[in-house]
C-alpha cells in the first residue's frame, strides 16, 4: 500500500506538471492583440517623470491620441494606455500601474463606461487582457481578487485555471498558442508611445456627416454604479497625487446620437467633480476639425492615422488652454526619447503614404 | 453537488480517504458513509429533501420490522396487509412527487394569488430509485428471503448510499447491505480499477454524451431542419443517452469499487443487442432485475392469470399468454417509471409491443428465417439484427426525447414528412457545423461514438480492458491515465463555457 501511495503522489505531481504546461498553451487568449504587455514594459522603462499626459480609456481614445504628435505640436509628452474595450475597473488598475512609474501633469480619460457596467462576468476577455498584461504581480493579484469579488461566477481558482472553464480552446490552437504571452515586441516602434496608428481607411458605404446624425429621441441612459465608482476612484487617486483629470470624448460618428443624448448627464457628472471636458463628439467640432469618414476614420467610431494626427494636434492646443503644460521641445532631457524618434515617425508616415501636414 | 462537478470529484476522493482512514475504528467506515450521505443529500437538494428521505427510510424500516414480526408469528394475512400497505405508501410518495408536482405548482400559484404563501415542493433526490429498493426490501422480508434490518442507521446508510442514490443502480438489500457492515481494507488493485472505471465514466459523460447533446438539442430546436437531419439527431440521441447513463453508472460503480462496495451491474454492452428483449437484458439491468423478480414472475405465476391462460384454446398462445401479459405490464410500468407524461406510457407500450410480438410471433419468424435460408450465425445477419434493434430503439426514443405526446408526434411529423435518404449529404457538407459544434468537435464526437461501440464490442468478446491496462508497466499506465484525465479536462463539456447539463437519468 505504501508503494501505491507513493505512485499516487508521483501521478499527482506529473498531472500538475502536465496541467501547468498545457495551460500555458491552452489558456484563454484575449481578443485584439494590441501589444499591451509591450506598452506596459516600455512605459516603465521611460525616464522617470517624463510624461505630461497619460491617456486611459477605450478604443476610440486609443485610436485618437498620438503622444508623438502632441510633442511635435506643443512639446507635450504623453503615453497612451487606452485599450480596445470600455471598462472602468481596468482603466483604474492601469492607472495604478502607470502611477507607479510616472506622475503626469494630466490624465485624460473618455469616461466611456459611465452608462455601462461592463462587469467581469460578461466581459471576461477585457479583464483578462489587462490582468495578463500587468507586469506588477502584486497589482495583478489585487485585480484578480477584486474581479472575483464582483463576479459571483468566478473564484480565484477558476480565474487561475481557465482551462477548467473553457474547453473549445483545443480546436482553435494556432502557432501563437505556443509562444509565451509576456514577450516584449522587439519591433514595437519607439515613436508609438502606446498609440494605435491604424493605417486603414474607411471601407464601408459612404456616409455624409450631417447634423442629423446627432439627433436623438430616446431617453438618456442611467449611470452605472459600478463604473461611476471606479471613475470616481480614478479622479480621487489623481487628485491625491496632484494630477489634473481631463475628460475627452473622441469624435465618434457611430452612435453619435447616443452621445448627444447623454451629453447633458455627462456634463453634469464632470461639473460636479470639477473635471474639464473636451467633447469632440459634436457636429460643430467635427466641422471645425474638418473630419470626414473617408479620409480620417477606419470605421465609424475610430480614427485612422490621419484622423489621430488631426485630433492629437487639436488636443495639444486644447490642453494647453485648459492647463499650463510645459513645452519640452529643445530640452536635452527629452531628446533621446522624443526629439530623436520624431524622424522615425515621419519616415514611417512617408512609408505608409500619410501626409503629416 | 452534481456528479460531474469538480466539487463531487473532490468530495468523493475525500470520502474515500476518510473511509479507509476510519477503518481502524469500529463502525468508523459506516459513520464516514453516513456523514457522506447526509452531506451529499443536503448539498444536492437541501434539508427538506433529507427530511423527506429520512421519513421514507423510517417508514420502510419500521414496515420491514412489522412484516417480519407478522411473518415469524405466522400471521400471513397481517403480513400481507402490512406488506401491501408499505408498498402503497412507498408508491404513493413516489407518485405524489412524480405525478402531482405540476398540480402542486398550480395549487401554489392559486394560493399565492390569494396571499397564502406555500413553500416550494422539494422533490427528494433519487426517489424513483430508492423507492424500488425499499419495495424489494419489504417483498424479500415478506417472502423470508432475508431478515429485516434491526439497526436504523445501517438501513439508512444502505438506502441513502451517496454514489448510487441519484441514478442507481437499484440495489437489493440482500446483495448490497451486508457489505456496509464489513470492515474494508484498502486495496491498490480495487482503488486503481475503481479510478479507471470512474475516469471512463467521466469520458463517456462529459466528452461524448454532452458533446452529442449540444448537436442534438440544436438540430431538434431548428424548425427548418430536414427529415434526415432530425432522424440523424435521434440516432445521435441514442448514443447520447447511452453514454450519459452508462457514464454516470461507471462513475458510481468506480467510486463504489474504490470503497470496496460491489453494486449490481447496470449495463452489458447494450449496443450489440440483437433484439429488444435482449436489449432490456443488457440495458438498465438493475431495473430489469427488479421488474423481473418483483413484477414479471409474480404476474406469470399469479393463480388468476394461470387459470385464465388455461382457458385459451390455442396451445401456443396458452403457453405464452402469461409471459406476454407480464411483459406488457412490466414495460408499461417501465415507461411510467421514466416519466409522468403520456409519451412515457406510449414509450412503455412501444417496448412492450416488440417484446410481446417477439414471443407471440416467434415460431412464425423462425419459419420465415428458415424459408429465406438465413444463416443465423453469420456476422452479417448479427450486424443486421443489431442495426435493426438500434433503429427500433431510436424510433422509440422520440417518445422520451420530447416533452409530451403532442411534441413527440410533432417531432415525428417533422422527421418523416420530408425524410429522404438523399439528404444524407448533410452529414458531409458542413451543415452539422451550424448546430453548435465546429468541424473538429464533430469529428471528436464521432470518434467518441466509435470508441463507445468498440468498447462494447470488446466487452462482448470478454476482453477485460481494465485488467489489460493494469498489466502494463507503470510508465505506460501513467501515460494512459494522464491521457484519460486530460481528455476529460481538455475535451470535456463542462463549466461556464457550456450550459451545465445534468445526467439524463437523474431526471427519471
Amino acid at each position: 500500500m505504501k508503494k501505491f501511495c507513493i505512485r499516487i503522489l508521483v501521478f499527482i505531481l506529473l498531472f500538475a506538471l502536465c496541467f501547468a504546461g498545457l495551460q500555458g498553451i491552452l489558456h484563454y487568449r484575449w481578443s485584439g492583440n494590441e501589444d499591451l504587455y509591450t506598452r506596459n514594459i516600455l512605459y516603465s522603462q521611460a525616464s522617470p517623470d517624463s510624461i505630461d499626459v497619460l491617456c486611459i480609456g477605450t478604443s476610440e481614445l486609443y485610436a485618437m491620441y498620438d503622444p508623438i504628435v502632441t510633442y511635435e505640436e506643443a512639446g507635450i509628452t504623453g503615453y497612451n494606455f487606452a485599450i480596445t474595450f470600455r471598462c472602468a475597473m481596468t482603466a483604474y488598475y492601469q492607472l495604478l500601474y502607470a502611477l507607479e512609474y510616472q506622475t503626469p501633469s494630466v490624465v485624460i480619460c473618455d469616461f466611456v463606461s459611465l452608462f455601462d457596467d461592463v462587469l467581469p462576468r460578461n466581459q471576461e476577455s477585457i479583464y483578462r487582457k489587462v490582468v495578463e498584461s500587468m507586469p506588477d504581480k502584486a497589482l495583478k493579484e489585487q485585480m484578480i481578487r477584486e474581479i472575483c469579488a464582483v463576479d459571483d461566477t468566478q473564484s480565484y481558482l477558476s480565474w487561475k485555471f481557465p482551462m477548467l472553464r473553457y474547453h473549445s480552446l483545443w480546436s482553435e490552437v494556432t502557432e501563437e498558442n505556443f509562444q509565451p504571452d509576456h514577450q516584449v515586441n522587439a519591433a514595437y516602434p519607439a515613436f508609438k508611445k502606446g498609440a494605435m496608428f491604424n493605417n486603414e481607411r474607411y471601407q464601408k458605404e459612404p456616409l455624409a456627416i450631417t447634423p442629423d446624425l446627432w439627433d436623438y429621441t430616446e431617453a438618456v441612459d442611467t449611470f452605472s454604479e459600478f463604473s461611476v465608482g471606479y471613475y470616481d476612484k480614478i479622479i480621487e487617486l489623481c487628485r491625491s497625487k496632484g494630477i489634473e483629470v481631463v475628460a475627452v470624448t473622441p469624435p465618434k460618428i457611430q452612435d453619435a446620437a447616443v452621445y448627444a443624448a447623454n451629453a447633458d448627464k455627462m456634463h453634469a457628472y464632470f461639473e460636479a467633480r470639477e473635471v474639464p471636458w473636451l467633447n469632440y463628439c459634436t457636429y460643430d467640432q467635427v466641422q471645425r476639425l474638418g473630419l470626414n469618414l473617408e479620409d480620417y476614420y477606419y470605421d465609424r467610431s475610430h480614427l485612422n492615422v490621419s484622423g489621430s494626427i488631426v485630433l492629437s494636434r487639436a488636443l495639444a492646443h486644447d490642453l494647453t488652454e485648459v492647463m499650463n503644460l510645459e513645452d519640452h521641445r529643445g530640452d536635452p532631457a527629452y531628446a533621446a526619447e522624443w526629439e530623436d524618434v520624431l524622424p522615425q515617425f515621419h519616415t514611417w508616415l512617408d512609408e505608409i503614404g500619410v501626409s503629416a501636414s | 453537488m452534481e456528479l460531474k462537478s469538480l466539487t463531487y470529484v473532490v468530495f468523493a476522493l475525500a470520502v474515500a480517504v476518510l473511509y479507509y482512514g476510519a477503518g481502524a475504528v469500529k463502525y468508523g467506515q459506516r459513520i464516514v458513509l453516513l456523514a457522506a450521505n447526509l452531506v451529499f443529500i443536503v448539498a444536492t437538494s437541501g434539508m427538506k429533501s433529507l427530511a423527506i428521505i429520512t421519513l421514507c427510510v423510517a417508514i420502510s424500516f419500521f414496515a420491514g420490522l412489522c412484516i417480519e414480526k407478522a411473518v415469524l408469528a405466522n400471521q400471513k394475512s397481517r403480513a400481507r396487509r402490512l406488506f401491501w400497505l408499505d408498498v402503497i405508501v412507498s408508491l404513493a410518495i413516489l407518485c405524489y412527487f412524480k405525478f402531482f408536482k405540476d398540480t402542486f405548482v398550480l395549487l401554489q400559484d392559486f394560493l399565492a394569488g390569494r396571499g397564502i404563501a406555500v413553500s416550494e415542493l422539494v422533490s427528494p433526490i433519487g426517489l424513483s430509485y430508492f423507492t424500488l429498493t425499499m419495495i424489494a426490501y419489504a417483498n424479500d422480508i415478506y417472502h423470508k428471503k432475508h431478515p429485516a434490518e434491526r439497526n436504523f442507521l445501517n438501513y439508512f446508510v444502505f438506502i441513502t448510499y451517496f454514489p448510487s442514490i441519484v441514478q442507481g443502480p437499484i440495489n437489493l438489500y440482500k446483495k448490497t447491505a451486508p457489505q456496509f457492515k464489513l470492515r474494508h481494507q484498502p486495496s491498490a488493485e480495487k482503488i486503481t480499477k475503481g479510478l479507471q472505471r470512474s475516469l471512463w465514466g467521466y469520458i463517456k459523460k462529459v466528452v461524448i454524451a454532452d458533446r452529442i447533446g449540444i448537436l442534438v438539442m440544436a438540430i431538434l430546436k431548428d424548425e427548418a431542419a430536414g427529415g434526415f437531419l432530425l432522424f440523424w439527431a435521434m440516432v445521435l440521441y441514442s448514443f447520447q443517452i447511452y453514454a450519459d447513463f452508462s457514464g454516470g453508472i461507471d462513475v458510481i460503480m468506480g467510486l463504489s469499487e474504490m470503497l470496496d462496495i460491489s453494486l449490481t451491474e447496470n449495463f452489458r454492452a447494450p449496443l450489440v443487442s440483437r433484439s429488444i428483449t435482449e436489449y432490456w437484458q443488457r440495458w438498465h439491468m438493475s431495473l430489469g432485475e427488479f421488474m423481473e423478480k418483483y413484477l414479471y414472475y409474480p404476474i406469470v405465476l399469479n393463480r388468476s392469470v394461470m387459470k385464465f391462460s388455461k382457458r385459451i384454446h390455442n396451445s401456443y398462445l396458452k403457453k405464452v399468454f402469461s409471459a406476454t401479459l407480464a411483459s406488457v405490464v412490466v414495460f408499461v410500468l417501465v415507461g411510467i417509471w421514466h416519466g409522468t407524461g403520456w409519451n412515457y406510457v406510449v414509450y412503455g407500450c412501444y417496448q412492450a409491443f416488440f417484446v410481446s410480438t417477439a414471443v407471440l410471433l416467434g415460431p412464425w419468424y423462425k419459419k420465415v428465417r428458415a424459408g429465406l435460408h438465413i444463416n443465423e450465425n453469420a456476422a452479417s445477419w448479427k450486424l443486421f439484427q443489431s442495426l435493426r434493434t438500434f433503429l427500433i430503439l431510436t424510433f422509440g426514443r422520440f417518445f422520451i426525447r420530447a416533452k409530451d405526446l403532442p411534441q413527440t408526434f410533432s417531432l415525428m411529423r417533422r422527421t418523416f414528412r420530408n425524410f429522404s435518404w438523399r439528404q444524407i449529404y448533410v452529414l458531409f457538407d458542413g451543415t452539422l457545423s451550424n448546430y453548435g459544434l465546429d468541424c473538429k468537435n464533430i469529428q471528436l464526437m464521432y470518434l467518441g461514438i466509435l470508441l463507445l461501440i468498440a468498447v462494447d464490442i470488446l466487452h462482448e468478446r470478454k476482453v477485460k480492458l481494465r485488467e489489460t491496462v493494469c498489466r502494463q508497466d507503470v510508465v505506460t499506465r501513467f501515460v494512459i491515465y494522464l491521457l484519460a484525465v486530460f481528455a476529460i479536462v481538455i475535451f470535456g463539456i463542462y463549466g461556464p463555457e457550456f450550459s451545465s447539463s445534468s445526467f439524463i437519468y437523474q431526471e427519471f
